[in-house]
Order: C-alpha cells, then structure tokens, then sequence
C-alpha cells in the first residue's frame, strides 16, 4: 500500500488560472521521493495540498483525493492526520514560536494529549536525532539559522510521523546542517517512514528514489 | 587608500541584558569588501547598527567619511552609508516595487524627472526591471533583498552595510548576491558584510576579515 | 521567592489592580502602593521592562497629575496666583491617587511580565482555562512587540534613504505614518496566517484538551500565601467599607 497517493489532483486559487490539472503522484513506505519544477509551478500548493493545509487552512478549488495509507485525507480527523503526516517549511523563524527548544518540541506531543513520561521520550529522542541534545534548554532565538531548521525539523519528529513531507527544507541550510539533515533523512528511510520533498538542488538526488517534475500545472515522473 | 570608516574605543551596552560590545579600534577602507564574522548573537549586528547611527555608543566614537556620526542625523548618515538589514522586508513598505523606489520622491514632492530614469536604471540592472508593478509581498526573499538595495542605491551611498545577507537565500540566488557585490566593487564602493556562512567568506577569501566574539571585536 | 506558582502571582495581581480600581482614597492607594510595591520585590518583576515603561509613561503621568490640579476645584486652597486659586488640597490628593492607580497597575503588569511563559500556559492549564483562551493571549502578548518594532524598523530605513523625519511638516508626518501602518499591519496578517498553519501541522487544535509538559504544582508555601493573601484582601475590602 502506498504511504501518500495523490489521485487525479486539480486545483486552482479561485478564479484564477489552474495551478494544478489532474496530477497523480504516490509515496511507498521507506521510499523518498522528490519533486522538482520552476518556481511559481505550484510545488508548494502540492505540498500544501498532500499535507491537508488545503483545504483545512488554505481554499481553493481542490478536485481528487489524496489517500493517506489507503484512506482519504479529508475523512480523517485532524489528530489522525498530525499523527501521521509531518511538514517542514522552508523558513524556520516562522516554524518555532516558544522560548526554549524544549517548549518548542513539547508542543506537539501535548497537543496530542499524550502523558508527560512519553512526552519527556519524545523530546530526547528528536533532539538527539537532529545531534543537538545539548541545546534542550536554549533559548531558540540564540540559535543559528540552520540549527533551528533542525530544531523545527525535531519538533516535527516528535511526533514520529509515518510520512514527511518537506518544503524546500534545504534550501536555507549551510553544508554542515544539510549533512546532519540528510543523515535524519536516511534514518527515517531505514525506518520505513515515506519522504516527499520539494528540492531543485542536483545535490540531494542522491536521496531519491524516484523523481517528479511539475511543470505547467502537469506532473509526470523523471528518470534518475 | 580612503578610510570610510574609524571606530576608536567604542563601548554599547543593551539596557535590557548584560550583553556589552566593546571596539577598540577598527577602520573600513573605502572600496573593499571587508567581513564581518562571527557566531550568532555575538554582536555582528549591533556593531553595525553602532556605525549606521541607528544605536547611539555609551562611550568612544565612530567616524563616517572624517564626520563623527554623533553630530549626524540619521538621514545624513543614511547619504553615505547604506544599511541592508538581514531582514530585507523589514525596509520595504510601499505596496509595489516601483512605489517603493519612489517613497522618498513622493514623500518630498520632488522632482522627479531624474530619479524615475534612476530608479530604472537600478531596477534593470538588478533583474527587477518586469517586477515594477508587483507587489512586494509576493517577491520571493531574493527579489526583496535585491529591491531593498536598489532603494538603498537611490540615495547613491558611498558604503554600504549588508547585514547576513546570504540567510536565506538559495544557492541560485546566492551566486546572484555575489556576482551583484563585485559589481558594486567596481563601482568602487566600500562594503562590509555581516555573515557567519563558510561559503561567502571563502568566495571573498582575500577580504580582510573583523572578527567579533561575545561582544569583543577584533581583527 | 521568584519561583512562586503562577497562579500565586495572578491572584495577587488580582488583588493589587481591583484594589486600586476600588479604592479612592489617597491612604489606602498608598498602603496598596507598598504592598504591591512589596510584591514586585518578591516575585522577581521584569524590572528593566518596567523601568523603561515608567518612563516612557511619565509625560503622560505628569499630564494627568496636570489635569487634576486644574480641573479639581474642591478642598483647601493651596497655592493662590493673585487671589486665585491654582492648586487645591483635592485635586492634589485625586492627582496623587490616580497616579499611585497607573503604577500599581503597572507593577502588576511587570510581575506577570517576569514570569515564564510556558508556566502561565500550563498555570492557565490547571485552573481549567481553555487552552484556546490562553494561546491566544500569549501569542497576543508575543506579537505586540513585534508590531511596534517593524514599525519603527521602518521609520529607520527610511531614514536611512535620506528622508530627515524631523524637518517634514506635520502632515506629511500623519500622511507617512498612515503609509506605514497598513504595511506593518498586512505584515502582522500574513505572519499570523502562516503561524496558524505551522500549529495546525502540529496538531494544536486536534483534541478538545491537551496535557503540559511542564509541571506547575502549589506547594504549601504557595496554599499559605494564597490563603494570607485572601484575608489580606478581605480585611481591607472591609476595613475600606466599614472604617472611612
């Protein structure tokens, strides 16, 4: 069964030109998947649109589905769907608003109600995975740029989604985070969690193992 | 060689925190690109601001051009010295990037035949020349950065601050960054860059580099 | 002391601001005064922040002060112009006691200022506030600064650009501030916008309830200061009721 599966996705933001006509697209578990195209293409609303953004928080006119292991996106609650679904964004100033890098990955969890104990697991076990276990009880703002990606990307792991979904994460990151953020990459892969990105970069192919291009509203697979 | 700019024993304390930036003595040579490096929140930023005029010393002085900033108004400072926050959305607020090239103009009612050709001019030469209808909100960061400094361009400073310009922007528009920082070398403008990335210091390798560590500058 | 549960912290800022909204009289607002005063010392008050609001208020403490003198024209004359007089004994006293009201209030303010905001969010948590509530107030509280510091961001850069803001006229003043109020605001829009959807993403708002990570608990100080601060407040109601 496919991790994410985009059926026959069409959308438009009002009476404007379509962005989107009838693209299909889908995620295996383990498997990372990237999606290229020019800017403005509409790989974002894509992104937006696999993650339920839209139409939870953005609207337009949105025709398909997308299946999340088999089950329409739009039926799930939006516990349900956080549970599984994990979208890193671009800009991590937008990303992170608490004090510390603690508050920042408790956030999350607690939303999902779960007991402190687990919570405290949860923490430990992002920070570590993004190696900055040592900065638990900064404060964010101290952080640089792309220390606090991977804090945001942490707080996304805190929630051990089964698929992820990153909007050009890399683009903003200097060599030594896009590493350690790579490395996290390959581990979630082993893990059998489904990656879909957004990535021009020639560089982090090597990550894939499939690509799509959009381009005109049109979506089709690239080879390697 | 031009000495654009002179701090001498400059001290800044922040009134909120224990931080405090203290600059014994530092001079920018005018048509070079000098760096100013550092980890975050150690004072690259505040130095900056120091030498804009937009926070004012405790103690010591800096010098713009042989003038003492502290008996400059901010808008005389701005004619010599171009300050590009790391933020560039932060100094753009005029709706389209063609009313922003044109704030100040409206603003003193001046005459306009000369500068509307200016800021042309600059729109062009920095790849904005299609955009001038556009509003800034949907330019992407690198466009805004590079509208930002054509309106800092219109007022023709002689030295130029960038604050971290590279945060942000992807590679593409990084080699844009670079390419538009030669240029106005040529020109033969003084530039200070603010940055904590590997990538622009080694592209300005040769450039002589500040260093500022917990709120001690150093070369 | 400055480890006092929140909840501690809000009741007595409950009772130091209904306290000067109540009282009138110049005695009791100065008792208010030092116990509030006392309070500040104690819970560890953002102190920097409130120095720097006290100053910036204090022209227009002064006006106030200003207004009463003039406008009180009751009590015993004090202070006479050739035969007239300028200062009298009530607005004196009213003048005193409306400004001691703006520095209890502020003081209180600064309590809650200088206290973390992950314990107010999990204080708010336990007394059964809706969580909903108490985001709202705190990415209210964080978003305000922000607000004021782009726009005077902007005023900066423009500046910078050449444009001496003291030598415009007063309308061109007016007319350029209003050109920057509706950028700053459209920016604090689409930053909400975008912040709505990163803690969407999170989950925040998925369940009717969420747990706290972090753990405030009343401890017997906190039960026994609550409860001196409930009599305190009750002896005084009464004692300003009952004994003018």
């Amino acid at each position: 069964m496919n991790a994410l599966e985009g059926r026959q996705i069409s959308f438009s933001y009002g009476r404007g030109k379509t962005l989107l006509s009838q693209v299909d697209f889908y995620v295996q578990p383990g498997e990372c998947v990237i999606l290229q195209g020019p800017s403005g293409s509409g790989k974002t609303t894509l992104c937006h649109i696999a993650g339920g953004i839209i139409p939870r928080s953005f609207s337009g006119d949105l025709e398909g589905e997308v299946l999340l292991f088999g089950t329409p996106l739009h039926s799930l609650s939006l516990a349900d769907v956080v549970k599984n679904v994990g979208i890193l964004f671009q800009n991590p100033d937008s990303q992170l608003f608490f004090p510390t890098v603690e508050d920042e990955l408790a956030f999350g969890p607690e939303n999902l109600c779960l007991p402190r104990e687990e919570i405290a697991l949860r923490i430990a076990e992002a920070l570590d995975a993004v190696e900055m276990s040592s900065f638990r009880l900064v404060e964010t703002d101290t952080l640089s740029h792309g220390q606090k990606q991977r804090i945001a990307l942490a707080a996304v792991l805190a929630l051990r989604p089964r698929v992820l979904i990153l909007d050009e994460a890399f683009s903003q990151l200097d060599t030594a985070s896009t590493a350690i953020v790579k490395g996290v990459l390959r581990r979630q892969k082993e893990l059998g969690q489904a990656i879909f990105m957004v990535e021009n970069g020639e560089e982090h192919l090597e990550l894939a193992e499939r690509v799509y291009e959009l381009q005109g509203g049109q979506i089709r697979e690239v080879a390697l | 060689m031009t000495v654009a700019i002179s701090v001498t024993d400059l001290v800044f304390g922040y009134q909120k925190g224990n931080f405090t930036l203290s600059c014994p003595h530092l001079r920018l040579e005018q048509g070079k690109l000098s760096l100013i490096t550092g980890a975050n929140g150690s004072g690259k930023t505040t130095l900056a601001k120091l030498i804009c005029g937009i926070l004012r010393p405790s103690g010591g002085s800096v010098q713009i051009f042989g003038q003492a900033t502290s008996e400059l108004s901010l808008g005389e400072i701005g004619r010599q010295v171009g300050y590009l926050f790391q933020d560039p959305s932060r100094q753009l607020f005029a709706g389209t990037v063609w009313k922003e090239m044109t704030f100040v103009d409206h603003l003193l009612e001046s005459e306009q035949g000369t500068s509307t050709k200016k800021a042309q001019d600059l729109l062009d030469r920095f790849g904005l020349g299609e955009l001038k209808s556009r509003s800034i909100y949907f330019l992407s960061g690198g466009e805004k950065q590079r509208l930002a400094l054509c309106t800092i361009l219109m007022g023709e400073p002689r030295f130029l601050i960038l604050d971290e310009p590279t945060v942000g922007l992807d590679k593409q528009n990084r080699v844009i960054l670079y390419d538009i920082l030669d240029d106005l070398l040529r020109e033969g403008r003084g530039i200070a860059v603010i940055t904590h990335e590997n990538e622009l210091i080694e592209r300005f390798a040769g450039a002589p580099q500040i260093k500022v560590e917990r709120g001690q500058v150093s070369l | 002391m400055s480890r006092v549960d929140p909840r501690v912290k809000l009741f007595w800022v409950m009772l130091c601001t209904s306290g000067a909204l109540i009282f009138v009289r110049l005695p009791w607002m100065a008792g208010l005064l030092l116990f509030c005063r006392l309070g500040t010392f104690s819970f560890g008050a953002d102190r920097k922040a409130l120095r720097g609001r006290l100053a910036r208020f204090l022209p227009l403490f002064l006006l106030i002060l200003l207004v009463h003198i003039v406008f009180v024209r009751t009590g015993t004359p004090l202070l006479f112009i050739r035969k007239y007089p300028i200062v009298t004994f009530d607005g004196l006293m009213r003048g005193a006691t409306t400004l001691m009201r703006f520095f209890i209030i502020l003081c209180s303010a600064a309590v809650m200022a200088g206290e973390n905001t992950r314990r107010v969010l999990a204080a708010f948590s336990k007394m059964k506030v809706p969580y909903l509530f108490s985001f709202m107030l705190m990415i209210a509280l964080r978003f305000l600064p922000t607000f004021s510091t782009s726009f005077s961001d902007a005023l900066i850069a423009l500046q910078l650009r050449g444009v001496e803001l003291k030598r415009l006229s007063l309308v061109k003043k007016l007319r350029l501030y209003r050109d920057l109020l509706l950028p700053v605001v459209a920016d604090a829009v689409v930053k909400s916008r975008v912040l709505a959807v990163v803690m969407e993403a999170r989950g925040f708002g998925a369940m009717p309830r969420r747990t706290s990570y972090l753990e405030v608990r009343m401890t017997l100080r906190d039960w026994v200061l609550t409860g001196v601060l409930f009599v305190l407040g009750i002896v005084a109601l009464g004692g300003y009721y009952f004994f003018p």
